[in-house]
């Protein structure tokens, strides 16, 4: 039993004087929330290179003409299509999380089960898909550092990533520079995504298994469930960001 | 009698196992069924914002789509649009998904305010990149801006 410093006045119900948190939150919790406005300012940080680097670009490949291909539909010009279903497989594991949450609160065992193992599936889903994108990507020529060599490169083999005036518009050395920096930010900042989501299903497998085991059961409350919801919500609220300033402005 | 035993069992819990405290002691929906009236009361209010998040997500690929095809729209309102609807997104998730909304009011702020340091992050980095082209362009002021047609 830890001991209990009986000199600290607890009568008194000022939230400030000590003997309770004023937040009514435990230490964990808050230090993953403090964890993820660090790492908010890390994604923050890689967007708005990002942008700068846009801005000071006259031309940039146009997203509706760099993925505008799916699995099984061959040569088919679908923009968009593919990451909005990335997109939603996010936002649905995110939401079967939160219903995880919703259970362990109410120490329904059966339903933190459930929803956990749906979200484990939702984030597999979501990084077979960010794989195939990449290989796609890859096998059309784009990687870090592609496009960088004058002497291999032609305007031709940019053709594809951008939109037709654009492409007229723009010299060899623009067109050079702006799908180098396109791709590498794209691999950067989607690889340290894919970073995340797969340290996420790292601990929500943990998560899962502890539940099985009857850990936090017999620990009388579902907390973890909760910290790793909250981290895999962020990867989420990244990618509605990264959404935005890759695929659509 | 029962109150004050409760008192003792919190009072060594903050000292020792703060999670089962805040997690387990003051957890308001502990004994809470989870097909209770009120449990399914906050679970229909899940599917309700998944399903705004759904509508506001299809807006932006409608709009992403439309641009494909040649919307009238000029490129400043459309990247507008798009920020608008990413950030109520964003707020959706951190409120009811983060259940951050639940949390006391300080605790919103502590989390909260650190962000106000993007907005001079990204006015003033894009205003940065802005100036570097147009000093490119101009080889460094020395020759007359010529301002790269909108196409977009």
């Amino acid at each position: 039993m830890v001991q209990v410093d009986t000199t600290i006045d607890h009568s008194n119900n000022e939230k400030w004087v000590g003997g309770r948190s004023p937040f009514n939150v435990a230490y964990g919790k808050i230090m993953i929330w403090f964890f993820l406005v660090s790492d908010a300012f890390t994604f923050g940080a890689f967007l708005i290179s990002l942008g700068t680097k846009r801005f000071f670009s006259d031309f940039w490949p146009d997203p509706d003409y760099v993925f505008n291909s799916s699995p099984l539909t061959g040569d088919a010009n679908l923009p968009l299509l593919f990451v909005s279903i990335m997109t939603f497989i996010l936002i649905l594991s995110s939401v079967t999380m939160v219903l995880a949450v919703h259970s362990g609160r109410r120490n329904d065992h059966k339903g933190v089960v459930r929803w956990l193992l749906l979200t484990i599936l939702g984030g597999a889903t979501f990084l077979s898909c960010q794989v195939w994108e990449w290989v796609h990507l890859h096998e059309a020529g784009a990687w870090w550092g592609s496009f960088t060599n004058p002497d291999v490169v032609t305007k031709e083999s940019l053709r594809a990533f951008f939109n037709p005036t654009d492409f007229e518009a723009m010299t060899l050395a623009q067109g050079m520079e702006a799908a180098t920096s396109f791709f590498n930010y794209f691999f950067t900042i989607t690889g340290f995504h894919g970073l995340h989501v797969t340290v996420g299903m790292i601990l929500l497998i943990t998560a899962f298994v502890n539940t099985n085991n009857g850990t936090y059961a017999r620990r009388g409350h579902y907390e973890m469930v909760e910290k790793v919801g909250l981290y895999w919500h962020f990867v989420d609220l990244v990618w509605v960001f990264v959404f935005t300033f890759y695929y659509l402005v | 009698m029962a109150h004050h035993n409760q008192e003792e069992t919190q009072l060594s819990l903050y000292e020792g196992d703060q999670s089962a405290l805040y997690s387990r002691e003051f957890n308001e929906h502990r004994y809470e069924d989870v097909k209770s009236e009120d449990s399914k009361k906050a679970i229909r209010n899940i599917w309700k914002i998944t399903l705004w998040l759904a509508i506001i997500t299809l807006l932006e690929i409608g709009q992403g789509l439309w641009n494909y095809a040649g919307s009238p729209i000029p490129h400043y309102l459309s990247v507008t649009l798009f920020v608008v609807m990413t950030l109520i997104k964003a707020y959706l998730i951190i409120k009811i998904f983060m259940h951050l909304g639940d949390e006391k009011k300080p605790f919103v702020y502590a989390i909260a305010l650190p962000m106000i340091f993007f907005i001079w992050f990204i006015i003033g980095l894009l205003a940065d990149g802005d100036f570097w082209l147009k000093m490119n362009k101009t080889r460094g002021n020395s020759l007359p801006l010529v301002e790269q047609q909108d196409v977009k």
